[in-house]
């Protein structure tokens, strides 16, 4: 029944796609009042903003103007930036690798994290381990991440001098070819090392921010998830049979932990998608993020909806994947 | 039966006063905590040793000194009256932010629970929706469509959050109206709201609050951060995201600047949330065993 199980959840996302288009529709329609006197500027007269709304179709039914703009979606129509004069989906293309490069290597480093120390608070409960990972933990989710990461540019650029403050790569570097968009993968595909390098310090800083601000939800999820795992009859018999402490944790708990701490992180990839917002303004990382936030102050919104719906979908389809991960992992589903 | 009622009642008082006293030092020690970071704010006209807006070019920059605790910033505001003030923003606005966003959640949380079938399934579905985006970037792209000021990123960041709510109420909701005292009520024919806003939603307040707690920090730090991005209160408010966000150009040469609002908001967020899993521990949990 696995593919049931798959089939509900694209329906879903089908739903959520649609109600996503429908809530930044309305808020590019509705809210800011005028679209066509937005887009003309307070200088134009009365007679081209009136143009200019026939020309955006601004005078038909909203049900129609919504279908035209699921349609220009769909054909990754974004519209015209109002500050560059470009396409957005150009400008999309320019930054959107960026922010994908920092998400990934973030939810790795994340989930990677998170894990590893919740199960080691998990294994020495009420140890001073535990008590500490917990407190870091904590710490780390009450920072404001716009407030440590100019601490961190302060103290590892500006005194100690070991890393960049800012950007995604050396200015007399040259950005490895482009194979992935993805700086690292691409550097070390083409062996362009002193790339890699340069990139890797680059999103050192920008990586601890997005994670740490998080790290602490994940740490506790797991923690709690491996202590009741720990506590189950078939952990005891497996002691008993006389296996090491390292394979009875790995093989029969943290296996059988993974399935539930799996299902919270989509959860929180939604929430490091959004933090990446913040971490981009701070380290001047050029993404889609840094973009829609300067794309604000232009009222810019043709640019600002588009990367709300390219995050929401980038949560989405990870969802999706989080879900076939989930279905892989566990078994019992496929019998459901 | 009244009796009956207040009696249990101040038992369960008893209670929480006993398990308060053994076991929750914590708690207190948070609560005081808590309470001092409030009345700073709603003292802070008479604790701010300046007017947070007296401009003082002269001093610009001045390093922290006993004249002036936290230092002066770009423009010669004095930043230690800038932060007291900064508090009662702070705590204000996400306290606005809980009441709207727990009030909708609260309805719609308690209505589809109660309800159940098609209006629960609608409900909830929208609910979901709203949870499929980045919270952060909805609340962006609402603040940006409505305009960027402190009230606008209050709105958005409640309409971002009320699905939390309904879920959490929702969730308990389900429980309690399960339970034979709800089955009673009904047979003794009491109508739906009167059993929904007086028997089954004050069991949910434990959950709610501690929940709400909690969410004060996290309330605190979005809102700072729209600040810091330029959507939420402007400059020259002093609100600790555009504290930070103003003086951001000088911080390399002048740390002072930024460490000092970005600390009051850390130390504020761990209070609520240390506070939030405290009161979890003695009331949440406690709460849902009972029923």
């Amino acid at each position: 029944m696995s593919w049931r199980f798959l089939i509900a959840r694209a329906l879903w996302a089908v739903v959520v796609l649609l109600g996503i288009t429908a809530m930044t529709f309305c808020l590019t329609r509705l809210i800011p009042g005028d679209p066509a006197r937005a887009a003309a500027g307070p200088e134009a007269s009365e007679q081209a903003v009136e143009t200019l709304r026939k020309a955006m179709g601004l005078d038909r039914p909203l049900a129609t103007q919504y279908l035209s703009y699921l349609r220009d979606l769909a054909s990754f129509n974004f519209g015209l930036s109002i500050q560059t004069q470009r396409p957005v989906s150009e400008d999309l293309d320019v930054y959107f690798p960026a922010t994908a490069e920092l998400a990934v290597v973030s939810i790795l480093v994340y989930t990677v994290s998170s894990t590893a120390l919740g199960v080691l608070a998990a294994i020495n409960p009420g140890r001073p381990v535990d008590y500490m990972i917990r407190t870091f933990a904590l710490v780390g989710v009450g920072l404001p991440s716009f407030w440590l990461g100019m601490l961190l540019q302060l103290a590892f650029y500006r005194h100690l001098g070991w890393l960049p403050a800012t950007g995604r790569i050396d200015p007399f570097v040259a950005p490895p070819a482009r194979i992935t968009t993805l700086y690292l993968v691409d550097g070390a595909a083409t062996a362009n090392w002193p790339a890699f390098w340069s990139a890797a310090q680059h999103l050192a800083l920008p990586v601890v921010v997005t994670v740490l601000s998080r790290l602490g939800v994940g740490v506790k999820l797991t923690r709690t998830i491996m202590l009741e795992v720990l506590g189950e009859d078939y952990i005891r018999t497996a002691r008993s049979k006389g296996l090491s402490g390292l394979v009875v944790i790995y093989r029969h708990g943290l296996k059988n932990a993974l399935i539930p701490i799996i299902t919270t992180l989509a959860m929180q990839f939604s929430a490091l998608l959004g933090g990446t917002v913040i971490v981009e303004v701070v380290f001047a990382w050029p993404g889609i993020g840094r973009y829609a936030v300067g794309s604000i102050k232009t009222l810019d919104f043709p640019a600002i909806m588009s990367v709300t719906v390219v995050l929401a979908v980038a949560f989405l389809v990870m969802s999706l994947l989080v879900d076939i991960l989930y279905l892989w992992l566990d078994p019992r589903i496929k019998y459901a | 039966m009244a009796v009956a009622a207040s009696s249990s009642a101040r038992a369960r008082g008893g209670t929480v006063l006993r398990r308060f006293r053994a076991r929750h030092v914590p708690v207190a020690a948070f609560g005081v905590a808590a309470a001092m970071i409030v009345a700073i704010g709603v003292f802070a006209p008479l604790l701010a040793p300046r007017d947070p807006n007296a401009l003082d070019i002269a001093r610009a920059f001045q390093p922290p000194s006993p004249a002036a605790w936290f230092g002066m910033d770009e423009t010669g505001h004095d930043i230690l009256s800038r932060t007291i003030w900064g508090t009662r923003i702070s705590l204000a606005a996400a306290g606005m932010v809980l009441l709207i966003s727990m009030g909708i959640g609260i309805l719609v949380g308690a209505v589809a629970g109660y309800e159940g079938g098609l209006v629960d399934e609608l409900l909830m579905r929208v609910a979901d929706l709203f949870l499929a985006f980045p919270g952060l970037v909805l609340a962006i792209a609402i603040t940006a469509a409505l305009g960027p000021s402190l009230r606008n990123a209050v709105i958005a960041i409640s309409v971002v959050w009320w699905p939390t709510y309904a879920r959490l109420v929702r969730s308990r909701v389900l429980t309690v109206k399960e339970t034979l005292y709800i089955e009673a009520a009904h047979a003794l024919g009491l109508s739906d709201a009167k059993i929904l806003f007086r028997h089954v939603l004050p069991q949910c307040w434990g959950i709610v609050v501690s929940r709400a707690t909690v969410d004060v920090g996290y309330a605190i730090l979005l809102t700072a951060s729209l600040s810091f991005l330029g959507l939420g209160s402007q400059p020259p408010t002093a609100e600790w995201g555009s504290m930070i966000a103003t003086s951001r150009p000088y911080f390399f040469s002048y740390w002072w600047t930024v460490t000092f609002p970005g600390l009051a908001m850390f130390v504020t967020v761990l209070v609520f949330s240390f506070l939030g899993d405290a009161l979890y521990e003695t009331f949440g949990i406690k709460g849902g065993r009972q029923v």
